[in-house]
């Protein structure tokens, strides 16, 4: 029976590191009047709130893009 | 009051109740008589197995005093099943016939638990290892070599089933007996289905709502997990495999153990996949994918009493290929030069959670079964923000099934049951305008099916009500997302008679099947109020709140010729589907996305055939040569075709196995023949699709010294064809499927009797 909670405590590990997201960080830019911007790379909650609220510049808010496309 | 219920209930479930019995018994040659050791006894109803020892002799311990049916198969022996009343026999000698080949008609399959020449529908099964001898890289594509089922795919990752030109929502997928739910109306949203830890896979062709209830009018498709390990064993495997096309990696692990009254398997995987490549050498953009699946189930037996829990769990990000945000977009818009695995948008991220408690009595002349499932699928569509999604929806379906089979005569068996599900769908925190409003669904239904048989003759009949009640809610968020969206609630009910009838007559040399069978399907919430645009499809769905149920009869012949080295196989079939629904290309756009309404046909016919031939040349008994063809023609009542028909294919295998001396041993070559005829019967709007061929080569391999060891090598498309299936919804894009593709995989087996 050991040997079957070990087995399983295993595959959980696995299932666990496998189901787990690592950190995720993005490169950002957005697109000024004078052309695309890059804005540099931001990870988890500063990537989160600048995709939510966007860019300011010049009182201007401004739709941020993280990803290739 | 209560003693005097309470002594009644205790009287009657005793009555029908007997307690556990040992079994034992032995299998031997049945012209020689001589014992067959490594035979293997099943007992699939209980999820029961045994390996006969050296003297062919193998014993049970915890048999119910009931009707029980064995299997027994041993290499090289034509399998026999058995039904053995247990109560008045405890001990039995099986007989077995040798056999150099294993043809089709000796194949038990689940849904009846019949050898397949006995079954009155339709239905073929496949392994496992032979869906994935030739390396198919998903299932979706395995399936292909079943006569019949082709696949709609975006990309590879995401492919759809469809069985005899109906696929989607008119194909009802089961694992294991629980009914998958994972939005299967979207063409994106791929099987929910995975290989790991699977046994096989059996396809029901055709209307199949009596044993499975709405929707399955093009048929069911079975999942079905490996059994458990032998009584008192344990075995497990790794395996790992590389594919050149993708730089592709799936890696399995699987570890079964049996301890008498409880029995545990538990497998996972890790598939990862980086863009496909094409056969010009360049790859498709954002085609790549990653998944994880975990599956376990848990056995229990006790006296009459069966107990089986299962559980799946999925987690998957699926990149979605065909993407681009220019207006006039070309094929070379979705295609890189540079190979990348890097996760990017769109994408999808699906996490299934399927589980299932399935509880099974027997008694003296009957069974009971009753299974409660839950299937959870969460799916987020990201398409233009990396932490937010543009859909994230939320489908909860939980079921119940009970169905009592209850054995008049031996050979006349009478079955009843209740099956049903609860369905919520919501949007749970969609952030782009909805395609969908939150409903909920609810499904009844009550049948009985009776089966007998008189000497060469099989019948079956059976009779099914079923009701769907589908209510949709106001969404009550901010009107900017659901403007274009039909919001008005809707409160519906569906409900429909179903009927299957049919006959198998079997002779030495024939297998002659006629069947007769209805389904209905209660049109969908996106059939009836989508309103939007359908990113993972690439075009703008408008529903039609006024879509009636689709009604389905299919009339099945089967004609099937056994001889000892050859068998052949002829399935001609004629399905009549009144109120079909279809999605119509119009000729309008919204924004850079083609409009696509949901209509419905008074009548529409879908018929043709199969047909199959497995051949051994009786001068060279290793090579097995196996070739089947498929067509499907659909139109309407004036003759006018339908679209998506799938192109009429043939599929043909050679496989020479090899005896050698070698210590490092090629066990076996297959080569293997796909032909996509070309497909000129176009509906409105739709564009025809060329012919292609497609060859791929595999090998088996292994040690001479150690069975523990396996590998398999090969090339899929050999050729390096450049093709596009006529199903794919990438076809106007001109997305190619990918080119050529090696493959290398290693397999590690271990296998202990436990001490006891």
């Amino acid at each position: 029976m050991k040997k079957v909670v070990r087995f399983v405590l295993t595959v959980v590990a696995f299932a666990a590191f496998s189901l787990t997201s690592c950190k995720k960080c993005e490169e950002c830019h957005y697109d000024g009047p004078n052309g695309e911007v890059e804005l540099g790379e931001f990870c988890d909650e500063e990537l989160e709130d600048m995709e939510a609220n966007g860019y300011v510049a010049d009182s201007v808010t401004y739709e941020v893009h993280c990803h290739e496309h | 009051m209560q003693t005097k219920v309470g002594i009644f209930l205790y009287t009657f479930i005793f009555s029908l109740v007997s307690f556990s019995q040992s079994f034992e018994g032995k299998v031997v040659d049945s012209k020689t008589k001589e014992a067959i050791p490594y035979a293997r006894i099943s007992i699939e109803s209980l999820h029961l197995n045994a390996t006969s020892d050296s003297l062919g002799t193998f014993h049970f311990d915890q048999l119910p005093a009931a009707f029980v049916e064995f299997k027994v198969t041993a290499f090289d022996y034509r399998p026999v099943l058995v039904k053995i009343n247990i109560p008045t026999t405890n001990s039995a000698l099986f007989e077995l016939t040798a056999q150099h080949v294993l043809l089709d008609e000796v194949i038990v399959t689940a849904s009846e638990g019949k050898l397949r020449n006995e079954n009155i529908t339709s239905i073929e099964y496949r392994s496992k290892k032979s869906l994935f001898e030739s390396g198919a890289t998903t299932m979706g594509e395995a399936l292909n070599l079943m006569a019949g089922v082709q696949q709609a795919t975006i990309g590879v990752g995401i492919a759809k089933p469809v069985i005899r030109g109906l696929g989607g929502m008119r194909v009802v997928s089961y694992w294991s007996g629980l009914r998958i739910e994972n939005q299967q109306w979207g063409d994106d949203h791929g099987m929910g289905a995975s290989e790991v830890g699977l046994q096989g896979i059996e396809i029901i062709k055709g209307p199949a709502s009596i044993l499975y209830g709405a929707d399955a009018l093009g048929g069911v498709i079975h999942y079905i997990d490996e059994d458990y390990a032998s009584t008192n064993t344990a075995e497990g495997y790794a395996s790992t495999r590389f594919e050149s096309n993708s730089m592709g990696t799936t890696t399995e692990v699987g570890y079964k153990i049996n301890k008498g009254k409880l029995k545990f398997n538990l497998f996972a995987n890790y598939i990862n996949h980086a863009d496909f490549q094409l056969a010009s050498g360049r790859f498709i953009q954002n085609s790549r994918f990653w998944g994880t699946n975990v599956k376990m189930s848990l056995g229990y037996i006790k006296g009459n009493y069966v107990f089986n829990l299962r559980y799946h769990t999925a987690y998957n990000r699926l990149g979605i290929p065909g993407h681009t945000h220019n207006e006039n977009a070309t094929t070379e818009d979705f295609l890189r030069d540079v190979r990348s695995r890097r996760a990017t948008l769109p994408a999808q991220l699906i996490f299934n959670n399927f589980l299932l408690a399935e509880n099974k009595w027997f008694f003296k002349r009957s069974e009971l079964l009753f299974q409660l499932g839950n299937t959870n699928n969460f799916l987020r569509e990201f398409d233009e923000k990396v932490t937010i999604a543009r859909t994230r929806l939320g489908l909860n379906n939980s079921t119940y099934n009970l169905r009592y089979t209850y054995h008049i005569l031996s050979n006349i068996d009478l079955k009843f049951g209740a099956q049903g599900m609860v369905q919520t769908n919501r949007n749970t925190g969609t952030s782009m305008a909805y395609l969908i409003p939150d409903g909920n669904s609810m499904d009844n239904g009550a049948y009985a099916l009776l089966s007998a048989t008189h000497k060469k003759w099989r019948f079956q009949a059976g009779l099914r009500y079923d009701m769907r009640l589908i209510t949709s809610f106001r969404p009550e968020v901010d009107s900017a997302l659901t403007t274009n969206l039909d919001v008005n609630p809707i409160d519906r009910r569906y409900s429909s008679w179903n009927t299957s009838a049919g006959a198998v007559h079997n002779t030495k040399r024939t297998t002659t099947r006629f069947n007769i069978s209805s389904g209905f399907r209660a049109p969908h919430l996106a059939e009836l109020l989508a309103n939007g645009i359908h990113h993972g499809s690439s075009r703008y769905e408008i529903g039609d709140r006024n879509l009636v149920s689709e009604q389905a009869i299919q009339l099945d012949l089967a004609l099937e010729l056994h001889f000892e080295h050859l068998e052949i196989i002829i399935n001609p079939y004629f399905n009549r589907i009144q109120n079909f629904i279809y999605l119509q290309n119009s000729d309008s756009m919204i924004g850079s996305y083609k409009v696509f309404e949901f209509r419905q046909l008074d009548l529409a016919h879908l018929y043709g055939g199969e047909v199959g031939v497995h051949y051994h040349p009786h001068r060279i008994h290793r090579l097995h040569l196996e070739s089947n063809f498929s067509i499907t023609i659909g139109q309407d009542a004036d003759g006018n075709a339908l679209n998506l028909m799938p192109q009429p294919n043939t599929n043909n295998r050679i496989r020479f196995d090899i005896a050698n001396k070698q210590k490092f041993q090629v066990k076996s070559v297959l080569l293997e023949h796909q032909y996509f005829l070309p497909q000129n019967r176009v509906g409105m709007n739709e564009l025809p699709s060329g012919e292609y061929h497609l060859v791929h080569l595999a090998l088996d391999m292994g040690l001479r010294d150690n069975e523990q060891f396996s590998f398999k090598a090969g090339v899929r498309n050999v050729t390096n064809s450049s093709f596009i299936t006529h199903l794919s919804p990438f076809r106007n894009l001109g997305i190619p499927q990918p080119g050529i593709n090696f493959f290398l995989s290693i397999k590690y087996n271990f296998s202990n009797p436990h001490k006891q």
